[in-house]
């Protein structure tokens, strides 16, 4: 005859196989998800040469600017891709004169814009549409470079600008993350 | 015969857990080194999957040395009860090697593209918290031996 403890160890026992064994398949879904969304061309559409960046600056400093990027993302996994999160990072390149010391020149890089755009969820096996945009107010204009510092033989180009942008989401009910980062991309140049 | 049965049983156990704990693992982790995102290859530090590969084979190796000792004990004995409390210990210092190795947070570089992130450290939260549920279970399991071992010897006489 079976001891009444047994009976309660194993509907314990049980409980936590069925645990196990449940978020064993989603983990191994989520992953598999990842792959069959990572591997396709398709599925994750940012072009860059896309991107529209218009900046309205000059020797008295930032007057405005704005940034727009559109991308899609095709769910081709089990899972909804939940928390898509898209962020960008502009920053300038340019000599600094008389930095550190007087008589040498240094090239300095500074971030002057910076924004992270959530854009929910993504059911599972559809195509989520976005437009990523980001106007004055996203920039620092204290960042940009007083003209009297900088060293205008350098060039040309004098002035470099370079996005980071990265492109993370949940998958599988968190249990994933992925990140995807472009890093330094040359977006434009002045003069 | 009950003691080659033991045997039998505890290197069949210890081969499920060399598997589980080392061949699975090492497979998923060489396809994903070996990955192509957006038909660009990843590109990945050799030292990272050294490490990786070091640490899933160290602790798969002892949890898979602990497995034939706990199933090649006598069913309901204290000594079998002991020794998978350690087994689930050690365990979770397997799973715990994950993220001290590098595991639990990958970092590619996708050539002429940027870098890609794989962050599996909530998922390795959550089978913590299964192994802690199975340490609950298994020291339950030494007591229940250690209060009624008369009446598991005497239903052991019985078969």
């Amino acid at each position: 005859m079976v001891r009444v403890s047994r009976v309660f160890r194993l509907i314990f026992r049980i409980f936590i196989l069925l645990l196990t064994l449940s978020i064993t398949v989603v983990a191994f879904l989520g992953g598999l998800s990842s792959v069959m969304i990572l591997q396709e061309t398709d599925n994750i559409g940012i072009d860059t040469d896309d991107a529209e960046f218009n900046l309205d600056y000059d020797l008295a400093g930032f007057h405005g600017g704005n940034f727009t990027l559109p991308f899609n993302i095709t769910n081709a996994g089990y899972f909804d891709l939940e928390n898509l999160e898209f962020s960008l990072s502009i920053s300038i390149n340019y000599s600094h004169i008389d930095y550190p010391v007087s008589g040498s020149n240094e090239t300095k890089n500074v971030i002057v814009f910076e924004k992270s755009e959530n854009f929910g969820t993504i059911p599972q096996g559809q195509t989520g549409f976005f437009i990523f945009t980001a106007d004055s107010s996203n920039f620092f204009p204290a960042k940009f470079p007083n003209a009297t510092v900088v060293n205008y033989l350098r060039g040309p180009p004098v002035f470099e600008f370079y996005a980071n942008i990265t492109l993370s989401l949940d998958y599988s009910l968190g249990m994933h993350q992925l990140a995807l980062s472009i890093i330094n991309l040359l977006i434009g140049e002045l003069p | 015969m009950g003691s080659v049965k033991n045997m039998v049983r505890g290197t069949i156990f210890s081969a499920v857990y060399v598997v589980t704990t080392i061949v699975i693992p090492l497979a998923t982790f060489t396809l994903l080194f070996n990955l192509v995102v957006e038909e660009l290859p990843l590109d990945f530090e050799q030292q990272d999957y050294n490490n990786i590969v070091f640490w899933i084979v160290a602790f798969g190796l002892m949890i898979s040395g602990c497995a034939f000792f706990t199933f090649s004990s006598p069913k309901q004995s204290i000594r079998r009860a002991i020794l998978a409390v350690i087994q689930v210990l050690i365990n979770c210092l397997y799973l715990w090697s994950y993220k001290f190795s590098g595991a639990a947070v990958l970092t590619f570089i996708i050539v002429d593209f940027g870098v890609m992130t794989l962050n599996v450290q909530q998922m390795i939260l959550i089978y913590m918290g299964l192994y802690f549920l199975t340490i609950v279970l298994k020291v339950y399991d030494i007591f229940d031996f250690t209060i009624n071992r008369k009446k598991i010897r005497e239903n052991r006489m019985k078969e």
